[in-house]
C-alpha cells in the first residue's frame, strides 16, 4: 500500500494541485501584487503593473476609512455573538435529538432544512419577517417589545437580526456534526460515570464535552469563518443601510464608492481581510485542538 | 531511502511545484497586460448596450442595418445598474465591443484607461462633425475639453401630475391657467398650495390659493377623482435615489451648471452647497409631511422607509391609482404607469420642482431664482462611445453605424419610434404618444432646463447621492416621527457637504 502511494502520489495529487493553483493560489498571488498598485479593474494607471506601483498607499488608506473600520468592528461584534449562539443552539438541538427516539430522522431533516436555502433567498424572506411580521407581532398592539420591531432599521438591532437569521440557517448543519460526535462517544463511559455516581450535568461536563471537542473544533471553525465572511444575508437584509455593512460587503462597495473604481484599494482591503480571517481561524483551531482528548 | 533524505527529496519537489506555480502566475500576469487588438472572426463589430429600455428595439434596428449594409453586428444589452462590471469584463476580454455605452460618471474610467476615443479625433469626418454638433452642455467629457460620446437620448424629471386631478380641484376652465401659473409661481406660493391641497384632502375645504399672483379657488364639492386623494405627494422613502440623487441634484444645480463643474469643484464651491442643501431639506420636509399612503396620509417613521411599503413600485401605484396629486419622477416611469392605469396616460404632464432659493444661493452664471423654479432637469443618461482599443476597421465600421443611426432618416425615425427616445437634438417636429416626453420637449424648446451636476459629485449616485445624502435623510430623518427644525435642515446640509469633502483628493 505504501509503495502504491509512493509511486502514484504525484499523478494522483497533480490534478488537484493544478486546479488549486489555478483558481486559488495564482489569483491570490496576483491579487497580493495588485494590492500594491493603482489597479482599476481593467487597466493599471500609467499602463502597466509596474508603472502603477503605489507601495503601501492602499494599505495606509484602509484604516483611514471610517467605513472600513466600522465594518471591521461590526463584523467582529457579529461574529463573537453569532458563533456562541449558533454553537450553543446546535449543541442543544443535537442533545435534544438524543431524546427524540423514533422521530429522530424527521427532526434532523427539519432542523437541517434552512441550510438548503441560499443566503440571498433567506435574507429576503427574513427581511419580510423582520420588517412586517416581527414589527406587527412585537409592536405596540402586540407583545410590545420595541427591540424586536423594525430590526433592520438600526445598527444594533440589525446585528441581532442577523444573528437570529444566521442561527436559524447554520444551527441545523452544525447540529449534524455534533450528532455524529455524540454517536462516537462510547456508551460504557457513561455507564462507568453513572456507577461512580456522576449526575446528568457532571456526565455532560466531564464525559460528553471533552469527548465532543473534535466536533467543537470543526463547528467553531466553520461558524467563525462563515460569520466573518458573511455576505449574502447582509446584502439581502439591509444592503449596508444604517451602518450595517460587514467586511465582505464593504470591500465589494469600495469599487462602487470610487470613480474610476479603485480595485487596488479594494484588493488591499481583501488582503487585510484574509489575514484577519486566517489569524482568527488558526488561533481558534490551535486552542481547541489542545483541548481535544483521545478516547 | 532514510527519513532525512526523503524529506529533503520532498522539499525539493515542493520547490519545483512552487516554481511551476509562479511561472504560471507570471505568464497569466503578462498575458493580461499585453493583449493586442485582434480582428473578430464571427462578426464585423460589437455593440455593448448598457440600457435595457431599448434592448429589443436596438436588435431590430441593427437587423435592418445589417440587411442594408451586409455587415454582421453583435449586440449585447444589459441594464444600467449591473452593466458596469460586465462591461469591464468585456473590455478586458478577447472580443471587445467597438461601441459601448457609458455616461458622465463612467467616462473618467475609460478616459484614464485610454479605451475611449475622443470623437474630436474620429477618423470618420461625418462622425466628427456629428460630435461637434452636440451642444456643449450635453457633451461627454472628463473636464470639459473632450468630446467622448454621442448621446443616446434625453431624460428628465419633475413633478408628474394628472391634469384631470387639477381640473377636479380647481375647475375645468382653470386647468390650463393653473398649469401655466404653477410654472411661474414662487416657492412660497407652491408651499401654500401644498398645504391647502393637504387641508382640502383632509377636510374637503380650503381657502383659495395664489399662484403667480392669480387666485385659484377649490371646487366646493370633492369629485370622484379628488376624493381618492390621500396625500399631495407619492413618495418612495425606501429608494434613496429618489431623494439622494434626484432631489439632491436640484440643490447642486444652484452651484454647478454641469456634472463637469461639480466634478472639478474646489472645496470652497462645495461649501457653497450648504445653503441650497438646507433649503432642499426644507422642501423634502414639506413633501414628506404631505405624503400619500394607501388608505390615508403616509407618516414619517419606520414604515416610511420600509421596502415593502415605500418602494418605487408602491409610489407609482399610489400615483397611478389617484391617491396622490404629484409624483416626483422622470419620464422613465411612463411604462410603469401604463401597466397600472392607461386612463391617466393622455393627461400626464411635468411641473417643475421648486426650491426656496434666494439669488445669493445661486452661483451659476445667468441663473435666476425665477428661471430655476420654472425649469426641470434634463440630461443625457447614456452615450455611445467608440472603443479605441479595437482594430481600426472595427472603429471605422462602428463610427459609420453611429452616423447612420443619428443622421439617416431611418436611423432618426428608429430613435423616436422604436426606442421611444427623445433625441438629444430634438426639434418641434418630434411628437410622441407619451405625454411626459412631449412635456420634456416643451421645456427644452422653451430653454427651461437644469442640468445633472449630481453625476459629478463623488462617484455620483453610487456614493454621494445615496450613501451620503440619501443615508442621512433615510436613516435619521425619514424613519422617525416628529417635526424637523431649522437646525435639522442645517445639520442635513452640513453633513452632506462634509461627506463630499471627506472623499475629495
Amino acid at each position: 500500500m505504501r509503495g502504491y502511494y509512493k509511486k502514484w502520489f504525484w499523478p494522483l495529487a497533480l490534478p488537484g494541485l493544478i486546479l488549486f493553483a489555478a483558481v486559488v493560489l495564482v489569483p491570490f498571488l496576483i491579487g497580493l501584487l495588485y494590492s500594491f498598485t493603482a489597479w482599476r479593474g481593467t487597466y493599471f494607471v500609467g499602463g502597466s503593473v509596474w508603472t502603477s506601483f503605489v507601495g503601501l498607499d492602499n494599505y495606509a488608506r484602509i484604516f483611514q476609512s471610517r467605513q472600513f473600520v466600522h465594518a471591521l468592528v461590526y463584523t467582529l461584534q457579529f461574529t463573537a455573538i453569532a458563533v456562541v449562539v449558533v454553537s450553543v443552539a446546535a449543541l442543544l438541538l443535537a442533545l435534544m435529538l438524543d431524546f427524540a427516539g423514533k422521530r429522530v430522522g424527521a427532526f434532523r431533516t427539519i432542523f437541517f432544512l434552512p441550510n438548503l436555502l441560499g443566503g440571498l433567498a433567506l435574507g429576503f424572506v427574513w427581511q419580510f419577517i423582520f420588517q412586517n411580521v416581527f414589527t406587527l407581532l412585537f409592536g405596540e398592539n402586540g407583545l410590545n417589545i420595541p427591540f424586536l420591531t423594525n430590526m433592520t432599521q438600526d445598527t444594533t438591532k440589525n446585528l441581532f437580526a442577523l444573528v437570529i437569521m444566521v442561527t436559524w440557517q447554520m444551527a441545523g448543519y452544525m447540529m449534524i456534526i455534533f450528532v455524529a460526535g455524540l454517536n462516537n462517544i462510547p456508551r460504557d463511559l457513561y455507564e462507568a460515570g453513572a456507577l461512580d455516581g456522576a449526575g446528568g450535568w457532571k456526565r455532560f461536563r466531564y464525559i460528553t464535552l471533552p469527548m465532543l471537542m473534535p466536533s467543537v473544533t470543526i463547528v467553531l471553525f466553520l461558524t467563525l469563518a462563515g460569520c466573518l465572511k458573511l455576505l449574502d444575508q447582509n446584502v439581502a437584509l439591509t444592503n449596508g443601510s444604517f451602518n450595517t455593512s460587514m467586511l465582505s460587503l464593504q470591500i465589494l462597495r469600495t469599487v462602487r464608492y470610487t470613480q474610476p473604481p479603485d480595485y487596488g484599494q479594494a484588493q488591499a482591503q481583501a488582503v487585510v481581510f484574509f489575514v484577519l480571517v486566517a489569524i482568527i481561524g488558526l488561533a481558534q483551531v490551535y486552542i481547541t485542538k489542545k483541548k481535544e482528548v483521545d478516547a | 531511502m532514510n527519513v532525512n533524505s526523503r524529506n529533503r527529496h520532498r522539499a525539493g519537489k515542493k520547490w519545483t511545484v512552487a516554481a511551476a506555480v509562479l511561472t504560471l502566475g507570471a505568464s497569466l500576469l503578462s498575458g493580461c497586460g499585453s493583449r493586442e487588438a485582434k480582428a473578430p472572426t464571427d462578426y464585423d463589430f460589437y455593440i455593448f448596450n448598457g440600457k435595457t429600455e431599448n434592448a429589443e428595439a436596438l436588435d431590430k434596428v441593427v437587423d435592418r442595418y445589417e440587411q442594408e449594409t451586409g455587415l454582421t453586428v453583435k449586440v449585447f444589452s444589459l441594464g444600467t445598474t449591473d452593466s458596469a462590471e460586465t462591461l469591464r469584463a468585456e473590455m478586458n476580454s478577447g472580443g471587445r465591443p467597438a461601441i459601448f455605452s457609458t455616461n458622465i460618471g463612467g467616462v473618467t474610467e475609460w478616459a484614464e484607461s485610454g479605451a475611449i476615443l475622443d470623437l474630436n479625433d474620429a477618423s470618420d469626418p461625418e462622425l466628427k462633425a456629428l460630435a461637434q454638433d452636440v451642444p456643449e452642455a450635453l457633451r461627454l467629457s472628463v473636464d470639459g475639453t473632450q468630446n467622448y460620446g454621442i448621446p443616446y437620448n434625453i431624460e428628465g424629471y419633475g413633478l408628474i401630475v394628472d391634469t384631470r386631478m387639477v381640473r377636479d380641484l380647481f375647475g375645468a376652465d382653470q386647468t390650463q391657467p393653473f398649469l401655466n401659473d404653477f410654472k411661474a409661481a414662487t416657492y412660497d406660493e407652491f408651499e401654500t398650495l401644498v398645504k391647502a391641497v393637504g387641508d382640502y384632502i383632509a377636510t374637503g375645504a380650503a381657502p383659495s390659493v395664489k399662484l403667480n399672483g392669480r387666485s385659484y379657488a377649490f371646487v366646493a364639492q370633492k369629485t370622484e377623482l379628488t376624493s381618492q386623494l390621500t396625500g399631495v405627494f407619492a413618495e418612495a422613502g425606501a429608494e434613496k435615489w429618489t431623494y439622494g440623487d434626484h432631489m439632491g441634484n436640484m440643490a447642486l444645480n444652484a452651484v454647478f451648471g454641469s456634472a463637469v463643474a461639480a466634478r472639478t469643484a474646489t472645496e470652497e464651491q462645495v461649501d457653497e452647497l450648504q445653503a441650497p442643501l438646507a433649503k432642499l431639506a426644507r422642501t423634502l420636509d414639506l413633501y414628506s409631511t404631505h405624503a400619500a399612503g394607501p388608505d390615508g396620509p403616509m407618516e414619517r417613521g419606520p414604515s416610511y422607509i420600509n421596502s415593502t411599503t415605500a418602494s418605487y413600485d408602491v409610489s407609482v401605484q399610489l400615483f397611478s391609482s389617484g391617491k396622490a396629486l404629484f409624483l416626483k419622477q422622470g419620464n422613465w416611469v411612463y411604462p410603469n404607469i401604463a401597466k397600472l392605469n392607461t386612463d391617466i396616460l393622455p393627461t400626464l404632464t411635468f411641473l417643475p420642482i421648486k426650491l426656496p432659493l434666494e439669488q445669493s444661493d445661486i452661483q451659476v452664471d445667468g441663473l435666476t431664482v425665477e428661471k430655476f423654479n420654472r425649469s426641470v432637469p434634463e440630461f443625457v443618461p447614456s452615450y455611445y462611445a467608440i472603443n479605441a482599443k479595437v482594430t481600426k476597421l472595427e472603429q471605422e465600421l462602428a463610427q459609420q453605424f453611429l452616423v447612420w443611426l443619428n443622421t439617416s432618416k431611418e436611423g432618426r425615425a428608429a430613435i423616436v419610434e422604436d426606442f421611444q427616445f427623445i433625441p438629444y437634438n430634438v426639434d418641434d417636429t418630434v411628437q410622441f404618444d407619451n405625454e411626459l416626453n412631449n412635456s420634456l420637449i416643451q421645456y427644452k424648446l422653451d430653454g427651461d432646463t437644469l442640468s445633472n451636476p449630481f453625476n459629478g459629485s463623488p462617484a455620483g449616485g453610487g456614493y454621494w447621492g445615496q450613501e451620503v445624502l440619501g443615508s442621512i435623510l433615510q436613516e435619521r430623518y425619514y424613519n422617525r416621527a416628529g417635526a424637523w427644525t431649522a437646525d435639522d435642515y442645517k445639520t442635513i446640509a452640513r453633513e452632506a457637504v462634509q461627506g463630499w469633502k471627506d472623499v475629495m483628493y
